[in-house]
């Protein structure tokens, strides 16, 4: 008998008994796993900070004082006297995220997003379902486009496009929702998983 | 009964049947091991043709840094990817850069992956754990141009240089595995959006290193406009159950939503049943002269 695989499937099944009815069992394992998660959180960061920072300076690498230093100014947020230097470690935090963003930005969130846009739109080699798909990418991407960037209310004649925008988004936002619903749907592989749990708990798997 | 009683308990039907219906097929699952038809998408053919194609000992790195609500779920999403990069002669290097429950997830993969893929990776040799980092883009660019400026020591506190892998298994210098130069492709199984953009900024435009990816449809969106340029295979994470027919599984099936899985269509079909339903109700109460409310 498997202790740890046993207990996996103790908690599995605490945490589905809640699709029948509240009961104690079920707010037991959620304390537990709140309360496991905070101390993974806890530990991880611990020996994270242990690993790259306060090893180092044991061995002589003062400068990681620097990060620590600036780190542990973040807690004054608590200390209203002293609340404007947390803002310093946000700042420099922001700062080194926009500048490395920024080395690549350009490439890949302005080019590479266009290029194989218009290369998908025009894509017409292949079967009819390519040419099709194709062409109604082409058209939901152009109006969708039109919708955002003009986005005042169309008179006359042109107000169908503004309709037909409507619909192509929807079509799409529904696509999404659908295909999210239906993977919520996925109630088998929970159990699965309790049943891999309670196989190898018993030492029958 | 009549055909009105029948749609109305349809359309009543309590949540609880549908999870007793899973727990009766997933017992009929765990004991009887059925094998369902499965047809495979030319994508998820791909991905495992990639996966298959990539030279050996090349070193090959896994990000598993799914949120923890996630957790449970995305090891069984993942395990057929583990399992086929387990069975692989590839040099795995496994680290989480998005959320403490990161290495949860690797230990949970550990756990209920079969001994007999298990024992095909020898630890320190094959594979390395390097545990998980906060940090985000910087932390993901730091270890992308020195691994051991970010992991200095593995998850169980053993330096990289001690680690045989790390220290001598790069393919090209036979010497030790340095940087994202090393790497011969990513995988990341979190749907974060940051994550996965700084995956694509730094390993995939400055690294050139290729990232390949099954990909939910919640990350669609975010990740659609790079999949042509920075990730050359990927499929949909619903399709694992022919990834997972691929590496021969039988009877596995349990993932996710597919037109093939039985269990998917009853319950596509109730939903069905169930607007059915609805709109007979709705249509009844009109033709009735009653009041139809606003959210009918």
């Amino acid at each position: 008998m498997d202790v740890i695989n046993l207990w996996m499937a103790i908690v599995g099944v605490g945490a589905m008994t809640i699709i029948f009815r509240d009961n104690p069992l079920f707010h037991y394992i959620e304390a537990n796993t709140v309360g496991a998660l905070a101390g993974t959180f806890l530990v991880m960061g611990t020996l994270s900070l242990r690993d790259i920072a306060v090893t180092p300076i044991s061995q002589g690498a003062y400068i990681f004082i620097i990060p620590i230093v600036l780190a542990s100014m973040q807690f004054l947020t608590f200390i209203p006297r002293f609340r404007w230097l947390a803002r310093y470690p946000v700042a420099i935090m922001g700062g080194t995220g926009v500048g490395l963003t920024l080395r690549a930005l350009i490439s890949t969130e302005i080019i590479n997003q266009i290029v194989p846009t218009i290369n998908e739109a025009l894509l017409t080699t292949g079967n009819w379902f390519t040419s099709v798909s194709s062409i109604y990418f082409l058209v939901t991407m152009v109006l969708t486009i039109a919708y955002f960037t003009f986005g005042y209310d169309l008179k006359g004649r042109w107000k169908m496009l503004n309709t037909l925008a409507r619909v192509l988004i929807l079509i799409g936002l529904g696509a999404e929702a659908g295909s999210t619903f239906a993977v919520g749907l996925n109630a088998t592989s929970t159990w699965y998983n309790i049943m891999s749990y309670l196989q190898k708990g018993l030492g029958i798997a | 009964m009549s055909n009105k009683n029948i749609l109305d308990s349809l359309r009543n039907i309590k949540p609880n049947y549908i999870h007793a219906y899973s727990l009766a097929l997933a017992l009929f699952i765990a004991v009887a091991v059925p094998s369902f038809p499965t047809t495979v998408h030319p994508e998820v053919q791909a991905f495992y043709n990639y996966m298959e194609a990539i030279p050996p000992g090349s070193v090959f790195v896994m990000d598993s840094s799914s949120q923890s609500v996630s957790t449970e779920m995305s090891v069984f999403l993942a395990l057929a990817k583990w399992i086929h990069i387990w069975k692989l002669p590839l040099k795995v290097i496994v680290v989480s850069t998005h959320g403490a429950a990161g290495p949860l997830n690797v230990a949970s993969v550990m756990r209920i992956m079969p001994e007999q893929y298990k024992k095909l990776k020898t630890y320190g040799v094959d594979w390395v754990w390097l545990g998980y980092n906060p940090g985000f883009e910087t932390n993901i660019a730091a270890f992308a141009s020195d691994i051991r400026k970010t992991y200095p020591v593995d998850v169980y506190g053993t330096p990289l240089d001690q680690i045989p892998m790390m220290a001598t298994g790069n393919p090209k210098t036979g010497g030790p595995i340095n940087s994202a130069w090393d790497f011969y492709a990513l995988n990341f199984d979190t749907s974060n959006q940051e994550i996965m953009a700084a995956y694509v900024r730094i390993f995939g435009e400055i690294y050139n290193v290729p990232i390949v990816r099954e990909i939910g449809t919640t990350a669609w969106a975010s990740c659609g406009p790079y999949i042509p340029r920075y990730m050359p295979v990927w499929f949909f994470s619903s399709w694992v159950v022919e990834y997972e027919a691929l590496l021969g599984f039988k009877g596995l099936n349990m993932m996710t939503y597919s037109a093939d899985v039985f269990f998917s269509m009853s319950l596509v079909g109730i939903v069905l049943i169930q607007n059915l339903a609805w709109y007979l109700n709705r249509r009844k109460m009109k033709l009735e002269g009653k009041v139809v409310p606003k959210w009918m």
